[in-house]
């Protein structure tokens, strides 16, 4: 009786389903008709952001005309968040940022721990609800928000290290080589045992280009200061496993390593608190991870998004927002990458070598390759 | 069946479908309380939630979204469920069937559709099955705890797709790409069911699935093997039964369906495999496929109401600026008053238990139907199979 | 000679500091299972210790942390025996559902109360004279109170389960549960008494994830130890003693893995990192002859 009924309503309900798709049941008709109605709104989609990018062409003009600035109270911002908000490193620097946009007088809304699937959800869901600026906070959210950005012409996404800029949608490079070739450079100099670490957290790019900053910066002390210094870079996979990142920090130790750095958003204070349990030098790569090491840290190179925010907003509120075809590198030239005060006393030759390559690269005459 | 076994059973049908209904309403005011506590507006919350949801034809097609690949994993907890198995690597064997339909997804592109989709249907079941398959393996020949092996075999997955998506072969060798494996072929990619929204075939897929596994545990002499076996597998084995074969089945089916359901997510959302693309399905699956007593409509109707939470949660955290954290809270206590059949039961006893504590056991407080719900509970006494 | 040595010691400290916790939540889980009990909650009960850990750390210094998360870890256990045990409902998935419940609350709590606080950890107490022996004495003598306890548990609990009437009663009720209510062991108050008695434990092993392992409390920094405890308790046979020798070989697992990271392997760190699951499933194959596993367990009991 009971197996009866449940067969008949899951029939029922399959066979309602079917007939709301209308087109009939088997695959290929689905797909014939479904290709067809994907076709159509892709025009739809080209008319749409045919009509507003003339729409955003006159408002331009009448902006240029008026070179009025946009009221900030007037604002909705939105920020989409991969990871927690209070990471003290990448998703806090941003967050920060948000929050600087917020003391302008913005209304602000964000979101966190949002997996790269459901950004699209919420970038949609901010957009219809009239967020005029959405800040993507991480590149893997690309390829799901480029559609929402077209659906959305009236709205402007920034996608942090995103790398395509068109129409509403503009992308901002965080240069995150810079501060591994910092880190490198810095632990290069200050080694003594010619042996020095670097700790990421997940493989994403951004982890991978510090990596690859971090041993340039160590062959560039080599070259230049006669150094032969090795550095062991290991990823652990992970962004939240402290006792992962600690003990892959202690085992670099052991093996030779006396000068260590992190760059593994929440789990790098493993790393740091590694440095000074084993009595090794550590260079902090986040906002307050030195209290965890406060005999260890050497210095802090910071990456601080936040720049990036009020840039950006800044140009929105001007009107300058857009156009440009070429995505702008945020790094040491716009302060997004800077040192704190030193922490230990490092003599003044190593830090006089560290404040000279930092211009250089404020300056944009080192070049860092970007390849990996 | 008499007249008033009919009327009794209709009852108890009625009870099955009221309990859980109430445990949700108490839950979702638990939710409120708790959101009230913690300073935030509860009833815009509430009000965004059902908006997520329902609010309009994306919210629908968005929980509908969430609900597919949940079906596929709680299938995958069920089947093993029903044979007497216990099943927790539902999220392994998905993210394997995902990873073998990529390779074979974003390559092939000149061979006709329907052959490119039955050669990725199959790499991914087969993906799956095998990983399930490890776990039977090891339960029937070396008696090890499936409990465990599906866990380890999980995390073991895991660092597998980590390691597929940023190495050769099998990474993305797009420039500048964040760490994935290639996009599908564009003729692969599954239609969608409502344009401008993100509901795609998959969710019809799902429902034959569905149905396939119905027709398979209830009307297949090797359904009916498997389900002796979870309900009395010394009469199994009486019945000269290949039990150890069955298990072996059993798990390489339910990897296979998580298998599918992951490259289905794939092939209609996300065209391209990234780490940590199912987070969580594997245990909320468990939670369906629970919650559904294993039934293909429960089945449905909880991995919508598990969807539709989803869907509608994230609205939650944009219009009511409740934080995702809140809403875990909120989904962990509707499981746990849904899966509690004597929860009303339990209440009523609490009531009346200054009057006559002693006279009452829970026990005989309920209908023989709703100790079904209990599940582990003397599992085969109140099955309706049994009763005919 | 001393380098080999080195190397030893720093192996074995790595060890004991990954199985510690492990340890501490499986000793309390071979008592739960024992009794019938399948908790898989250990993983959230664990995650919501460590912030509680943190937060008694951060606001009363390292003891009241330790208290905090004892007491977490019993209302998590309450919680759990109420709708395992009152209300029957299924354990897989009244864990599952306080896996993700805990998820949500220890980044509420952590919000709430650890924004702008300093977290201590627990001490390293060394002790006198026995500390100063050279190797033997940094590595068995120069940890922290709950590492000591810990190791010292097992023994004693090991004696509880095989040579006392208690350890009696608790075994019957997840072998035989109905023999035993026929001689008048109340079987749902054992079994409540070993889950309550097992979050407590759980909590103190929490505490060691932020306490001890490090000095402050990250997001989701559990990180699966709480699945692994109990893949520790399953494959130490369900004995304490059994226990440790898995949670040790699991902790050396995990060593390996951490000193071949810094060679040219590291780079597949991926396969590093699968090295303690495959280990735990190579042993239960090779322990699948003798299993202590309860006959009754993860089914709850039903008085008639």
């Amino acid at each position: 009786m009971k197996k009866q009924l449940t067969v008949l309503l899951s029939g029922l309900l399959l066979l309602s389903s079917l007939a709301a798709c209308q087109s009939g049941s088997s695959p290929s008709a689905t797909t014939t008709t479904a290709t067809a109605t994907t076709a159509e709104a892709e025009q739809a989609t080209t008319a749409d952001s045919a009509a507003a990018t003339t729409a955003a062409a006159e408002s331009s003009q009448t902006a240029a005309a008026s070179e009025e600035e946009i009221d900030a109270s007037t604002l909705k911002v939105a920020a989409i968040f991969g990871g927690a908000i209070n990471d003290g490193n990448w998703n806090e620097t941003q967050y920060n940022g948000l929050k600087q946009i917020e003391e302008e007088g913005a209304s602000i809304a964000y979101l966190e721990n949002v997996g790269d699937t459901d950004a699209a959800q919420a970038a949609r869901d901010y957009a219809s609800s009239g967020y005029q600026l959405i800040y993507l906070t991480t590149n893997s959210y690309q390829d799901y928000c480029l559609p929402v950005a077209a659906d959305f012409p009236d709205t402007t996404f920034v996608s942090i290290n995103g790398t395509v800029n068109q129409d509403n949608y503009i992308s901002v490079r965080i240069a995150d080589e810079q501060q591994g070739f910092m880190m490198g450079l810095i632990a290069a100099l200050l080694s003594e045992s010619g042996k020095v670490g670097f700790v990421g957290g997940l493989e994403i790019n951004p982890i991978k280009l510090g990596s690859s900053g971090f041993q340039q910066g160590v062959d560039y002390a080599n070259q230049n200061y006669g150094l032969s210094v090795e550095a062991k870079r290991i990823n652990t996979g992970s962004f939240t496993d402290v006792n992962q990142a600690k003990e892959t920090a202690i085992s670099l130790i052991e093996d030779g390593c006396d000068v260590v750095t992190p760059m593994a958003n929440d789990a790098g204070v493993g790393v740091m608190e590694a440095a000074e349990e084993k009595g090794a030098t550590a260079i902090a790569s986040g906002i307050g991870q030195e209290t965890s090491a406060p005999t260890a840290t050497a210095v802090t190179v910071v990456k601080d998004v936040a720049v990036a925010y009020t840039e950006t907003f800044k140009a929105y509120r001007n009107h300058t927002l857009s156009g440009s075809s070429t995505v702008e590198t945020f790094g040491a030239n716009k302060g997004v990458v800077y040192l704190t005060d030193w922490l230990t006393d490092a003599s003044q030759e190593v830090k006089d070598r560290v404040t000279e390559v930092m211009d250089q690269l404020a300056n944009g005459e080192i070049d860092i390759d970007l390849t990996i | 069946m008499n007249q008033n076994a009919k009327q009794f059973r209709f009852k108890s049908e009625l009870k099955q479908l009221l309990l859980p209904l109430f445990s949700l309403v108490l839950a979702l005011a638990l939710g409120y309380l708790t959101m009230l506590l913690m300073g935030y507006d509860a009833a815009k919350a509430y009000q965004s939630l059902w908006q997520g949801i329902f609010g309009s034809r994306n919210a629908i097609a968005e929980s509908l979204v969430q609900t597919t690949p949940l079906i596929f994993t709680a299938i995958s907890y069920a089947l093993t469920y029903k044979a007497g198995l216990i099943n927790l690597g539902g999220e392994g064997q998905l993210y394997i069937g995902a990873v073998w339909g990529s390779v074979l997804g974003s390559r092939l592109s000149g061979i006709p559709v329907w052959l490119h989709w039955i050669l990725i249907f199959a790499a991914a079941f087969a993906g799956g099955a095998i990983w399930g398959a490890i776990s039977g393996l090891l339960k029937v020949r070396f008696k090890a705890s499936e409990l465990i092996t599906t866990i380890m075999l999980n995390y073991i997955a895991l660092e597998w797709v980590s390691f597929c998506v940023t190495n050769l072969p099998f990474k993305d060798q797009t420039a500048g790409a964040a760490p994935r494996m290639p996009t599908v072929v564009d003729n692969v990619k599954l239609s969608l069911l409502l344009p401008k929204t993100r509901l795609h075939s998959g969710f019809i897929l799902a429902l034959l699935v569905l149905l396939i596994y119905y027709l398979f545990m209830w009307k297949t002499t090797k359904g009916f093997e498997l389900r002796v076996n979870g309900q009395n597998p010394n009469a199994a084995l009486y019945a000269g039964m290949p039990v150890k074969h069955n298990a072996v089945l059993a798990f390489a089916l339910a990897g296979g369906t998580a298998g599918l359901g992951g490259i289905i997510n794939i092939l209609g959302l996300q065209y391209f495999l990234t780490e940590g693309f199912a987070s969580g399905l594997g245990f909320s699956g468990v939670a369906v496929a629970l919650l559904g007593n294993s039934q293909p409509l429960g089945i449905l109707l909880a991995a919508f109401l598990f969807g539709a939470l989803n869907a509608g949660g994230i609205r939650m955290q944009t219009a009511a600026a409740v934080p995702s954290a809140m809403i875990s809270m909120i989904q962990g206590i509707i499981i746990f008053f849904a899966v509690s059949p004597y929860l009303l039961s339990w209440i009523g006893t609490q009531l009346i238990s200054g009057r006559n504590r002693h006279n009452l056991s829970l026990q005989n407080q309920l209908p023989p139907e709703s100790a079904q719900l209990a599940m582990t509970t003397d599992r085969g006494k109140s099955d309706p199979e049994k009763s005919r | 000679m001393e380098g080999i040595l080195n190397t030893l010691t720093n192996f074995i400290s790595a060890d004991v500091r990954t199985a510690v916790p492990l340890l501490l939540c499986a000793l309390g889980l071979v008592f739960s299972e024992r009794a019938g009990i399948v908790n898989i909650a250990a993983e959230g009960l664990m995650l919501i210790a460590a912030v509680s850990a943190a937060i008694g750390s951060a606001y009363f210094g390292p003891w009241g942390g330790a208290l905090l998360a004892a007491i977490s870890g019993l209302a998590g256990a309450l919680i759990f025996t109420f709708f395992t045990i009152t209300l029957r409902a299924n354990q897989i998935v009244v864990g599952t559902a306080f896996n993700i419940f805990a998820a949500g609350l220890s980044v509420t709590l952590n919000r709430r109360f650890l924004a702008d606080v300093t977290v201590t950890g627990y001490p390293l107490r060394a002790i006198p004279g026995l500390s100063q022996l050279p190797f033997v004495g940094d590595l068995f003598f120069n940890w922290q109170l709950l590492v000591y306890l810990t190791f010292l548990g097992v023994p004693l609990l090991q004696f509880v389960l095989y040579r006392s009437n208690l350890g009696l009663k608790i075994r019957a009720s997840g072998e035989q549960p109905r023999a035993c209510d026929s001689v008048g062991i109340k079987v749902n108050r054992v079994r409540t008494g070993v889950v309550l008695f097992s979050g407590i434990l759980a909590g103190l092993a929490g505490s060691y994830v932020s306490l001890g392992q490090a000095s402050t409390f990250i997001e989701g920094m559990v990180a699966g130890k709480g699945f692994m405890a109990l893949a520790v308790c399953v494959f130490g046979n369900y004995t304490p003693v059994g226990a440790m020798g898995a949670a040790l070989l699991f902790g050396a697992a995990d060593a390996l893995k951490y000193r071949l990271l810094t060679t040219e392997l590291g780079s597949y760190y991926q396969f590093l990192n699968m090295l303690p699951y495959l280990i735990t499933i190579i042993s239960l194959m090779l322990l699948s002859h003798r299993s202590n596993k309860p006959a009754a367990s993860g089914k709850p009991y039903i008085k008639e």
